[in-house]
């Protein structure tokens, strides 16, 4: 650096001696056209000449011309270069614009960053930007629709719910389809992301493909996600403030129920089951509780993120706080979260260091749902009778007539709190060797910790508390906690051999430890005003409060021994890779992998994965200049490699183990786990190739990608004789296959200084087929699926329903030859479609005008199946002590009668394409109206930008499904949904 | 610059050298090296068997004891029907519609399990030095053996009474490996089977264990039920008597004590049961019956009006047995043997396997069946008089004894899966009475079909699970699936 300020004050000094007299000097600021900071380091070139500058630290540039009009050349990395006519002026300012080409990009791609040209394989990046303002405490969740062949679905509006996230398709059966995440290097647990504050990211790359996942190896089959947090850049202080306030509300509700007047007419036409006298029905007719607004309040949600950051010559720096406070759109449901981040790099001579972390506190209040428990307050929505009212005259929780428990009561009164402290961080060091040219060291250590603290109070005046000792409640409190570290340590080599030819060469070594216990206690006999520990009566043999105590290997109340998911586990890698330039046109990356798992067999400890990628620019070959015009940018690329999946089965599934069983009191061992020392990895081998490609000046480009997955040795059990003691054992079998088309695009329609239209949107077809189970095994059906080869994973296989028969108001159902018949039959099953999402994606426009934007995001799911349990729970006409389905008030009562709800005494049958709905949706994710207060205002405020905005947050959805939400990732609505939010947040971000 | 170099060097180092870290170990778990080295790992092993009786092999809650066998023979029988206000649980059994894919399932499961235990603790016991508590281990693990093996084919295969020298019981596992796939024993190669071991525990096994284990009474007892299954007259007075005389005086529960020992505050009378600890283990086997909340007793299944018409009303047993109490409005006679202990989670009961009435019982069945009327009413009064107030000593001969022994044996083990087996033992069709399922006996009715299961009906023989079938080729379904 000294260097090159020596060198550029002498280049200076020769110019302005060179020219003396006969020029003039111009001065200017150059900012960034996205949010007015200065940009120093600027290129500033009176183009033809050799006479240049650079911008200061506040962007300010000052250069002699020659008298007359010339062109100034103004350029910088990343940005977009510009040529400016600078006429008569003295003072030229001028805006630079993000570089939009699109294979200029750099991308983080795991371990390293590639530019785009060189990227063989299939890497899509999301911006923070368009993430760290969604209203949603788990970031994953914001990720839905932006790229292609990600599948994200929310499982549960509930605040803080993680989303389900699928690369590419399920590739397993036992195992988990959940990608990997790393943070700044750092291998982070998947689905617990909302003691995270998404505003401090700067950009995700998810990587779906061989030639990319490869170098996680074991980890990588279900695709990586990797996560690079914000850094400090050269230039002024920024600090920034943006915060927002707003409202959650429940969607609409698709499944009506009856209100008194037809539940108690219903009632009456089947048997009076409670016995109803006249006065009675006129007395309960005038009641009308509508139980979902019993249930649902409006939520509110606020955040505040502060950050402050930049950067010296040598120390950069980023940090940030913020408070995040969002409640359920169900009563007492809600998340508070704390968080705070500090990332700072310096070095000194050749060597970097820093240091990126983040500390988090969280309080969790939830709800029970997915369920079909009476207690749970999401099922009392549909089930209690609406001639109920929540709380008796005098002011009690009225117990319903029905026997079912007031839920209002056990949301109320129960308490269900939880804390989490996560803490994620590294430190790394990095050594350029000076004596060998491109030659640098590397490590990096860091960790993921992550602690909850459960506490559940159960009253014992609840239906939950009545199944405690002497109906005097319960108090439980679970710690729970699980540290990861990831050290990686590298050497690498990068060197231009000749114009030609470049090298990079890496080699990494890398140690991922993690460990993970619990401990919970159990007291018994509340009372008193206190709900926590401090109201637990000390236990004895004759008041029977004697409290539960157990630790990681017993679950839940039975203190038997589970799986051991928890405690240690290892994995050891050694990895390499290669990449290989020839004429800036031909890339060829190289990678291979050798991981050692502590979760494996014996014989089957180490592993290798290997990919290897080609891209071509083709747009740069002498062929091909003749349509450049046209084809700005085509880049063709292809690669093939393998790699593995180890998640999802016991940490020691390769042992045989024996556990704790306690009988009498007294501890006993168990064996719980036969041995099989050849488990092994599950592998996926994957093909890609595709094209990227940009035309009409850059205005249009996109990506084209085709892949085909085989993923082998699925983890199954292989069925044991029961006489054995065992059920199963888990072995490698069976293979999978996923195949798919991407298709992303992206276009400028009007790009110019005031207005600007995007458009853009992403599509995927993902086919998922199972290609083999067991040997000789023809099928797996678990439920209302059937895993099947030549089908798909999770294959709904039911039997048809055809209807009523008019004549006699019987069920009638399809046989499996098509016949009609009122036998149900379980052998008349057949496969009527997948849970698996066949065709999705999403697609967004924005509009700028001035400093007004507008953007709007959708998504969209075709081509799948769901159960609708949910509706089931209130169609089964021997549920009439509970609130009913309004569709029921159209059952057949008479021969003639033409309805699809058959006689209510007819024998009812679930399991039928009755309740089978297409899942379906297109969904506005996310709109957001923003608008950045003029610059000269700002300035006069002493502020250096300002912008407000509106944001909705699921505002419609379009579906036929009847239900509160078709975001269903298990495909069965069991009952007791909390549907995702529809949130409307107003906010300002100011720049200071 | 050179303490970069060496700084760097030293993390490469660092990382490199961990790979003896794949090589870790559970700290909840051991492997079989470490499971049975001493006296304790054995102790604890055994325990383990025990603990299969009452959670299930695969942490599902309770087990085919724990949850079923308290309800679904009397469910198969004739002593239940099925109450309009539950859920309809256990219909397959209780209207014999059980198929392959919808037996009693876990019944096979657990048995084999906790038959797994005790061979994996038989096959290493003589790492044990010898002496009386190997005696007493290998004597448990044998007993348990041949008990699991017994509950397996009294339902699974055919009455010995009514086997053929050909049909099938079940499988008699003496193995761990898991690659195993044994075929059927006979009948009688079963009963055989299962006898040797029992009779050689018998040898092995101390006098006392705790009520929660087997002892040397148990075992007596145990081959007192299995000899009156085979209606060896001779051997079940041998074995009960050999209980008896050892388990001394007041061996049936007293007026006083009896309405305790269905809260477990009293452990007269009983000989072996299964300890199911609140809140420690929390298996509500009483759900199977009923569940009481805020709106009153919820029943899955009324007792038959027959069966609770014939408890009279000086009969002890009426007021211990049974609540009368209304559900959404209806009165209904509910089963309350199972309702929880005097404290900790309702429905939380031990499993009461086996009771001294019943070896006074099978003793008396087997008096009365081989001419020693006397000593038969001997046994038989020695329980009514525990159990009607103002009992005066009966005088039946003849088959008003054996029918009065059989009374006194269904109104004492109502609800504790006894009743099917009894009738199967003996031959007997399954005839239920048609009343309705409320405290009146109106109310719903039986299906028409679920009146009566004659005793030639293959139906008694309930089918082997089809996983079970698929799993192992070498298994035959048993006729009529």
């Amino acid at each position: 650096m000294k260097i090159k300020v020596i060198i550029y004050t002498l280049l200076l000094m020769a110019f302005t001696c060179q020219s003396w007299a006969q020029e003039r000097v111009v001065t200017g600021k150059v900012t960034s056209s996205e949010d007015g900071s200065a940009l120093p380091g600027v290129n500033v070139l009176v183009k033809g000449t050799s006479n240049g500058t650079v911008s200061d630290v506040n962007g300010l540039y000052s250069i002699s011309v020659p008298t007359g009009n010339a062109l100034l050349v103004f350029s910088f990395i990343g940005m977009e270069t510009m040529e400016i006519s600078i006429g008569d002026k003295a003072s030229v300012n001028v805006q630079m614009k993000a570089d939009v080409k699109q294979l200029s990009e750099v991308i983080v791609t795991g371990y390293a960053t590639q530019n785009q040209r060189q990227i063989s394989g299939s890497v899509a990046a999301v911006k923070g930007e368009n993430i760290g303002r969604v209203p949603l405490a788990s970031f994953d969740q914001s990720l839905q629709g932006q790229v292609s062949g990600v599948l994200v679905q929310s499982q549960s509006g509930q605040p803080g719910a993680p989303a389900s996230v699928l690369i590419r398709g399920k590739g397993s059966l036992l195992g988990s389809n959940s990608p990997l995440f790393i943070l700044d290097g750092i291998e982070i647990t998947a689905a617990d992301f909302s003691t995270l504050n998404q505003n401090d990211f700067e950009n995700i790359s998810v990587l779906k493909d061989a030639s990319a996942t490869s170098i996680y190896g074991s980890r990588g089959a279900n695709g990586v996600i990797v996560i690079s947090s914000k850094r400090g850049k050269k230039g002024k202080v920024k600090i920034n403030y943006d915060g927002q306030f707003g409202f959650s509300k429940a969607p609409e509700n698709k499944l009506t129920l009856m209100n008194s007047k037809e539940k108690l007419d219903y009632e009456l036409a089947n048997g009076n089951i409670y016995g109803w006298t006249p006065a009675d029905i006129a007395r309960l007719s005038a009641i009308n509780t509508d139980w979902a607004d019993v249930f649902f309040q409006t939520g509110k949600t606020e955040n505040h993120t502060m950050s402050f950051s930049g950067a010296s010559e040598k120390t950069s720096y980023f940090i940030s706080g913020s408070y995040f406070n969002q409640s359920g759109t169900v009563v007492n449901t809600g998340l508070k979260r704390y968080t705070g981040r500090v990332n700072v790099e310096s070095g000194i001579d050749n060597l970097t260091f820093g240091i990126n972390s983040t500390f988090g506190y969280s309080e969790f209040t939830n709800t029970s749902e997915s369920n079909t428990g009476i207690a749970t307050p999401l099922n009392a929505i549909r089930w209690i009778n609406p001639y109920e009212k929540p709380y008796t005259d005098e002011g009690d929780y009225t117990q319903m007539v029905s026997g079912q428990p007031n839920a209002l009561q056990e949301l109320l009164e129960n308490e269900n709190l939880r804390q989490q402290v996560k803490a994620i961080g590294n430190i790394y060091l990095e050594y350029k060797v000076p004596v060998v040219k491109g030659l640098s060291l590397r490590t990096s250590w860091g960790g993921d910790y992550t602690g909850n603290d459960r506490s559940i109070y159960v009253d014992g005046s609840t239906a939950t508390g009545a199944g405690t000792p002497s109906q005097k409640g319960s108090f439980t409190r679970q710690y729970g906690n699980r540290f990861r570290y990831t050290g990686t340590t590298s050497i690498t080599y990068s060197k231009e051999i000749t114009p030609d030819h470049s090298l990079s060469i890496s080699l990494y070594n890398e140690l991922v430890t993690s460990n993970s216990s619990s401990f919970f206690f159990t007291g018994y006999g509340l009372g008193g005003p206190f709900k926590n520990e401090a109201g637990i009566t000390p236990g004895n043999n004759s008041n029977g409060f004697i409290p539960a105590v157990g630790g990681d290997q017993t679950d839940g109340a039975n203190g038997e021994s589970v799986l051991f998911r928890g405690g240690p586990s290892v994995l050891v890698s050694y990895f390499t890779s290669i990449n290989y330039g020839f004429k800036d046109k031909y890339f060829l990356t190289i990678g291979v992998r050798r991981d050692g798992s502590s979760r494996f067999g014996d014989n089957n400890r180490y592993a290798n994965f290997g990919s290897a990628g080609f891209s071509w620019i083709l747009s740069d070959e002498a062929f091909m200049s003749g349509v450049k015009d046209i084809f700005n940018e085509v880049k063709f690329k292809l690669s093939y490699g393998t790699s593995g999946n180890q998640s999802g089965i016991g940490t020691f599934q390769a042992r045989e183990l024996y556990g704790r069983g306690v009988y009498d009191g007294v501890s006993g061992l168990i064996q719980n786990q036969l041995s099989n020392p050849d488990l092994r990895w599950e592998k996926k081998s994957t093909l890609n190739g595709g094209v990227e490609f940009s035309t009409l000046s850059g205005r249009l480009n996109g990506t084209i990608e085709y892949y085909s997955s085989i993923t082998t040795d699925l983890f199954l059990g292989r069925p044991l004789s029961l006489t054995t003691g065992y059920t199963s054992i888990t072995s490698n079998v069976g293979e999978m296959q996923n195949r798919g088309i991407e298709v992303s695009l992206n276009s400028d329609i009007v790009k110019t200084e005031n207005f600007k239209w995007n458009i853009s949107g992403n599509f995927t077809y993902n086919k998922n087929t199972i290609n083999k189970l067991l040997e000789g095994q023809n099928e797996i059906i678990s439920g209302l699926t059937i895993a099947r080869p030549g089908e798909s994973l999770n294959s709904l296989f039911v039997v048809r329903y055809a209807g009523v028969n008019p004549a006699n108001g019987n069920a009638q159902y399809l046989t499996k030859e098509g016949n009609v018949t009122e036998v149900y039959d379980p052998n008349d099953r057949v496969i009527v479609g997948t849970y698996e999402t066949p065709y999705f994606g999403g697609f967004g426009t924005s509009l700028g005008y001035k400093g007004i934007e507008l953007s709007a995001l959708f998504s969209y799911v075709l081509g799948n199946k769901i159960f609708n349990n949910d509706r089931n729970n209130v169609e089964n006409p021997a549920y009439i002590f509970d609130n009913l389905s309004r569709d029921l008030l159209t059952e057949w009562r008479a021969p003639g009668d033409i309805t699809n709800i058959p006689r209510p005494d007819n024998q009812y049958r679930a399991q039928t394409t009755r309740f089978v709905e297409d899942g379906d949706f297109l969904r506005l994710r996310n709109i957001i109206l923003s608008y950045s207060l003029p610059t000269g205002l700002v300035n006069r405020a002493k502020l250096s930008s300002v912008k407000l905005y509106a944001q909705g947050q699921n505002l419609l959805t379009f579906t036929k499904f009847r239900g509160f939400d078709p975001e269903i990732n298990t495909g069965s609505l069991a009952g007791a949904q909390y549907p995702a939010l529809r949130t409307v947040t107003f906010g300002i971000t100011i720049g200071l | 610059m050179k303490k970069y170099i060496i700084l760097i060097s030293g993390l490469l180092i660092i990382s490199t050298s961990c790979n003896n870290e794949l090589d870790l170990k559970p700290f909840n778990a051991s492997e079989t090296s470490v499971a049975f080295t001493n006296l304790s790992s054995f102790q604890n092993a055994v325990l383990g068997a025990y603990r299969g009786l009452l959670v299930a092999a695969n942490n599902a809650g309770g087990s085919a004891y724990a949850n079923n066998s308290l309800s679904t023979p009397d469910a198969l029988a004739d002593n239940l029907i099925t109450n309009s206000q539950g859920r309809g649980s256990q219909l397959n059994f209780h209207y014999w519609n059980y198929t392959p894919n919808n037996t009693w399932a876990a019944l096979w499961r657990d048995n084999y399990a906790v038959i797994n235990r005790v061979n994996a603790v038989l096959e290493n016991i003589d790492k044990l030095p010898d002496g009386a508590q190997k005696n007493n281990i290998r004597g448990e693990a044998l007993a348990l053996r041949a008990m699991c093996h017994f509950d397996l084919v009294r339902v699974f295969g055919k009455a010995p009474k009514v086997a053929t020298a050909s049909d099938l019981g079940v499988p008699y596992v003496t193995s761990t490996d898991p690659t195993i796939l044994p075929s059927r024993n006979t009948v009688a190669e079963t009963y055989a089977l299962l006898i040797a071991d029992m009779e050689q525990a018998k040898g092995l096994i101390a006098a006392d264990n705790g009520v929660g284990r087997l002892n040397s009474k148990a075992v007596n007892g145990l081959l007192s039920r299995i000899y009156l299954t085979q209606e060896n007259w001779a051997k079940v007075i041998e074995s009960s008597t050999a209980a008896i005389t050892a388990g001394g005086s007041n061996l049936i529960t007293s007026m006083t004590n009896f309405p305790n020992i269905w809260k477990d505050a009293s452990n007269q009378g009983i000989l072996f049961k299964i300890v199911n600890l609140s809140p420690n283990n929390n298996i509500t086997v009483g759900v199977q019956y009923s569940q009481t909340g805020s709106s009153g007793v919820r029943s899955e299944f009324s007792p038959n009006f027959t069966l609770y018409s014939s408890y009279t009303t000086t009969d002890l047993r009426k007021s211990v047995y049974f609540t009368t109490s209304a559900f959404s409005g209806i009165l209904f006679n509910h089963v309350a043997k199972h309702f929880g202990k005097t404290s900790g989670n309702a429905n939380v009961v031990d499993i009461k396997y086996l009771r001294w009435e019943e070896i006074y019982l099978n003793r008396a069945e087997a008096y009365a069946n081989t001419n020693q009327d006397p000593l038969a009413l001997a046994d038989l009064n020695s329980l009514r008089s525990n159990r009607y107030s103002g009992f005066v000593a009966g005088t039946e001969t003849g088959q008003a004894l054996k029918d009065a022994i059989d009374l006194q044996r269904r109104l004492e083990f109502a609800f504790e899966g006894h009743r099917f087996y009894d009738l199967k033992r003996k031959g007997l069709s399954v005839e239920r009475t048609d009343f309705g399922d409320r405290s009146d006996g109106t109310g719903t009715k039986l299906p028409a079909n679920a009146l009566v299961l004659i005793s030639t009906s293959p139906l008694f023989q309930l089918p082997i699970p089809q996983a079970e079938i698929a799993a192992n080729p070498n298994l035959i379904q048993n006729p009529g699936y």
